[in-house]
């Protein structure tokens, strides 16, 4: 069921391969881009254009499910009593005719925020194929390492000057890959606990430590002036970057216990609610792009259970996010994507998994969507009454970071070297270029 | 001044090392060990190398070359790109006064001989083919890190150790080699992809999709039929109930012509076997129970021939043979590259795995002459080390004249200034702030422990690195062509409490307190300070700027061990120069 206007019915990737051929700028720009990239290269359609939103999202947050997580309870319940939903049932949202599953009891609250995907469809059912793919939007391969989304949104919107990191990841994320260690996230263990080496230790005061970086900075000197610049600039970048995020009062951000009582609640108590008011803190000093981890989704055993557990962090922690976003006048301009690596499988306790588990299920699975120019209060894309198969819209992984790109105002067809290899943002995977999903800003 | 005790670094690497701590296992390994062949000459054949690097270099008008490097420079490069560390100060001081004409020759031999050579190559190598990261679940690194330890060690013939890499068979907790083929689990477009970019330089990855972008000759269809090599190749992780411990099978199966069905079909694949390796990502097991398999695909050398399959020889066995054999170019070549980019920070085809029509080596006849000479001496590695190691181009100074650009790296007019890995940026600080005595003990301990946390397939060595590592950012398999240098690893060294213990005057092998009892003069402090961390006297200036620091500390204890902290987070420190 498709509560957006404009759904296709089966949309079919023969819409998107009949764009016309043109020979890219970039092709006649760089010369180290070969011919036979140039001659494919896809130009968007004019309609693509004035597709509404275009960089609309001045920031991203990224809430990322670590393990693979589950569909049918959360953004894609099916009908009560159905096999497949094991103990979960679908409850009503603040959108008539959208329901979730009865483990978003807040969520649901947001729904008119809210736009969910559920039809999307990939090949990976390994956990770290899955997340290369998911994060990346390029499959795995050995002699490329892709930026994630986080560093490459970051490294186009970003702003090099910045006293804090421009990407930020609470529990850890898929890196820069070839864009270098500047792009890289600042990754927060724990979002509850100070950061990490912060903090000088009780014998090493501000004035000692200065007396060591001055004292450093004498004896670069020769060594230094006899290597080129080149070769030394990021280690000493490096001290600077690293002091000066020490000594800015905007690394206060990063301390969820300045929070009132009332955000603490509205958040929920668990760390992944704290991640979520942190995230929120960094975005107001002008950090680009937070991702907030909640592992513990690869569920192959006892689903129920888990999802009940990790719901209870994420539903107030999610909702309380929108909802403050949008209280503080926020939401607008930040993008918000709910992601997994894969989602699980239709049946429940069976194909080797446990008593009340699912297995690992890339052919058909949910993305959610808030903020940043997406309407919400919609659903794009479905799957047959047992969760099998994608029914209408199927949506691949290029299409969502694509998406990412049109709300974050990213030329997705930009072209950046990997060595000598040319890489787009987006894959052009097999000949096709991937549209942003229009049904998202429409 | 609150100062904690015991340094905190210590007890966070005795608990890190007690959870990993493993038993010794033996090496695999399969097959006797070619005699090293005779005497090969490295003087001459370095001559020859010189030769054709300064042909390129008189092509290039008015090129200025670096100063040969003086010894306190060639011993730290080639302490570090051997051992993976510094020299320490007794070494240093030794060399520094050595008359010997020949010494830096009788040096690269006692580094060649020692453990710590082979311990840093089985580490750097095993770090090149399957990664650095101690979370890879499916290698048993502490077996891997243990036969590749064992292959340098007897400094095996390189054709050899990569027959068996390719070929190895059985479990893995009782064969070492098998590192790399578990780490591609079931995926033959990893087997393809990996054993062609490290054994012959070649991205055929490229063309797993549609024919290679940048050398024409390989198309999609040739990376089918050489990923078709290992399809005969099944995978096993074993685990169960009773016993937690993981380890994992890769067998090979030769191809049987099967009546009736036309093609070759695998015998005896599937049920209780483990998984084949296939190109597909998404696996359905229950294609693989019993059911009539499609006809297998012909497997091709890479533009070569395709292989008719022999009853009773599996196509691994087939692929090593032609891969390491004498008349594949690429594989010496490949190899030959890879040691020369690794000593000198260029390869001769750069990137290093990317050998192709579009990336034609900058010096051709180099790098078949490099290529030659390994093959000539039965890929004999210690005498490429040697070689290169004696090449007037190694010994050159990375220094430059001032005022003069650095000229293009692939000349090799001026030597390289590389970045330091993790393990050699730690190795290096154990040894300038004598914390390396702790850590020797540390894993003396672990060696002793029991077999009880042996199956957590992690080598104490990397437990310690890996505290570090989550400050550094160290892709795996990303080339790294300039410093590398994270906010968090710079909070790191700023404020770690590790980092900061082990620069206290407090730690219990601080070469501070030794250098304060012993030496009388600020000067000779300053003097011993710095051979002992940077392995070199300081200039008259350097020397100044020290004594002025010490001399307006708060109290001299603090001054030092701010200088120490200080020269131990220099560029000069941090990387290979």
């Amino acid at each position: 069921m498709s509560r957006s206007p404009r759904t296709r019915a089966s949309a079919s990737r023969r819409d998107v391969l009949g764009w016309g051929l043109a020979l890219g700028a970039a092709a006649l720009v760089d010369p180290r881009l070969p011919f036979a990239v140039a001659k494919d290269e896809k130009k968007p359609k004019a309609d693509e254009e004035v597709l509404p939103g275009k960089g609309r999202a001045k920031r991203l947050v990224l809430l990322y499910m670590a393990g693979g997580a589950t569909q049918f309870e959360t953004w894609a319940p099916k009908k009560k009593g159905s096999p497949n939903m094991g103990e979960a049932e679908p409850i009503n949202t603040s959108v008539e005719g959208i329901e979730v599953g009865s483990y978003f009891p807040n969520v649901a609250k947001t729904m008119d925020d809210i736009a969910i995907v559920r039809s999307v469809t990939t090949r990976e059912g390994n956990h770290d194929r899955g997340r290369y793919l998911m994060h990346t939007g390029y499959i795995p391969n050995p002699t490329v390492q892709h930026p994630g989304v986080g560093s490459y949104v970051a490294s186009e919107i970003g702003d090099t000057n910045s006293v804090l990191p421009n990407f930020v990841s609470i529990g850890g994320s898929q890196g820069a890959g070839f864009l270098g260690v500047e792009w890289d996230p600042f990754v927060v263990q724990n979002p509850a606990a100070p950061v990490e080496n912060l903090q000088p230790p009780p014998n090493i005061d501000k004035r000692r430590r200065d007396t060591r970086l001055s004292l450093l900075d004498r004896l670069n000197r020769e060594f230094e002036s006899d290597r080129g610049d080149d070769a030394v600039a990021p280690h000493r970048n490096m001290f600077d970057r690293a002091k000066k995020l020490m000594d800015t009062s905007k690394n206060r951000a990063f301390d969820v216990t300045e929070e009132p009582e009332s955000i603490l609640k509205l958040y929920g108590e668990s760390t992944f609610g704290k991640g979520c008011i942190v995230a929120r803190r960094l975005l107001e000093q002008g950090v680009k792009v937070v991702e907030v981890v909640l592992g513990g989704w690869d569920t192959h055993n006892n689903e129920h259970a888990a999802v009940k557990a990790l719901s209870e962090a994420l539903d107030p922690g999610m909702s309380g996010l929108l909802k403050d976003l949008r209280d503080r006048g926020l939401l607008d301009e930040t993008l918000v994507m709910w992601f997994s690596e894969f989602g699980r499988t239709p049946r429940v306790g069976e194909g080797g998994n446990g008593p009340g588990g699912r297995g690992h299920y890339p052919q058909a699975f949910s993305v959610a969507f808030a903020g940043g120019g997406v309407r919400g209060g919609r659903v794009i894309g479905a799957t047959d009454p047992d969760g099998v198969a994608c029914t209408e819209r199927p949506v691949a992984v290029q299409e969502l970071h694509a998406s990412i790109c049109h709300a974050t105002g990213i030329d997705q067809d930009r072209i950046r070297f990997a060595g000598r290899r040319p890489v787009r943002i987006v894959d052009q995977f097999e000949g096709t270029r991937f549209s942003p999903v229009r049904e998202l800003f429409v | 001044m609150a100062r904690r005790s015991p340094p905190s670094w210590i007890a966070a690497l005795a608990f890190s090392v007690a959870v990993l701590a493993v038993a010794s296992v033996a090496a695999g390994g399969r097959g006797p060990v070619a005699a090293a062949a005779g005497p090969k000459d490295a003087k001459a054949a370095a001559a020859k190398v010189d030769e054709l690097v300064v042909g390129r270099i008189k092509a290039v008008k008015d090129l200025v070359v670096a100063p040969p490097a003086d010894d306190a420079e060639y011993l730290r490069r080639v302490t570090m790109d051997l051992q993976g560390t510094i020299p320490t100060y007794e070494e240093t001081v030794a060399f520094l006064q050595d008359t010997a004409p020949d010494k830096r020759a009788v040096l690269v031999d006692r580094l060649l001989a020692s453990p710590r050579h082979a311990d840093w190559f089985a580490m750097w190598y095993g770090n090149l083919l399957v990664g650095s990261s101690i979370r890879n679940r499916n290698v048993d690194r502490r077996a891997f890190n243990d036969w590749l330890r064992e292959q340098f060690r007897k400094n095996r013939p390189y054709d050899e150790m990569v027959y068996d890499l390719v070929t190895a068979s059985g479990n893995s907790e009782q064969n070492g080699a098998l590192g790399l083929m578990t780490s591609f689990e079931t995926s033959a477009a990893d087997a393809a992809g990996k054993t062609s970019r490290y054994f012959l330089g070649v991205q055929i990855q490229c063309a797993q999709c549609h024919d290679h972008p940048y050398d024409k000759r390989i198309k999609q269809t040739d990376f089918q039929s050489y990923a078709a090599f290992f399809f005969t190749t099944t995978y096993r992780r074993n685990m169960s109930p009773n016993n937690p411990e993981v380890s994992f099978d890769v067998n090979s199966y030769a191809l049987e012509p099967v009546k009736g069905r036309g093609g070759n079909e695998m015998m005896a694949m599937g049920r209780g076997r483990g998984i084949p390796l296939m190109l597909e990502p998404v696996r359905r097991p229950a294609d693989l129970r019993g059911r009539a398999q499609p006809p297998m695909p012909d497997a091709k050398f890479l533009l070569g021939k395709t292989v008719k399959d022999v009853p009773g020889l599996d196509r691994r066995t087939v692929l090593a043979k032609w891969m390491t054999s004498k008349s594949n170019e690429w594989f010496a070549e490949a190899f030959a590259n890879r040691m020369w980019a690794y000593f000198m920070g260029r390869g001769v085809v750069h990137p290093v795995d990317d050998f192709s029509t579009s990336n034609k080596p900058s010096n051709p006849e180099l790098l078949k002459f490099l290529g030659d000479e390994l093959a000539r001496g039965d890929f004999d590695v210690n005498h490429l080390i040697r070689t290169i190691v004696s090449t007037d181009a190694y010994q050159r100074s990375s220094k430059m004249p001032r005022g003069l650009e650095r000229p293009d790296p692939s000349l090799w007019a001026v030597a390289a200034v590389k970045p330091l890995s993790v393990e050699q940026s730690f190795d290096a600080l154990f040894r300038a702030t004598g914390a390396e005595a702790e850590v020797a003990r540390r894993l003396a301990m672990a060696e002793r422990a029991d077999g009880a946390a042996r199956r957590q397939l992690v080598d104490p060595r990397m437990a310690i690195y890996q505290l570090f590592r989550r400050s550094f950012d160290d892709d795996e398999g990303a080339e790294e062509e300039t410093f590398t240098g994270t906010i968090p690893r710079g909070l790191l060294m700023m404020n770690g409490d590790q980092i900061n213990a082990m620069m206290s005057m407090r730690s219990p092998d601080s070469p501070l307190k030794k250098i304060l009892a012993e030496s009388r003069s600020d000067r000779e402090r300053v003097r011993r300070l710095y051979l002992t961390v940077l392995s070199r006297d300081p200039s008259a200036g350097e020397l100044n700027n020290a004594l002025t620091h010490v001399h307006t500390s708060r109290t001299e204890t603090e001054g030092y061990e701010d200088l120490l902290w200080a020269l131990c987070n220099t560029t000069e420190f941090m990387s290979n120069h």
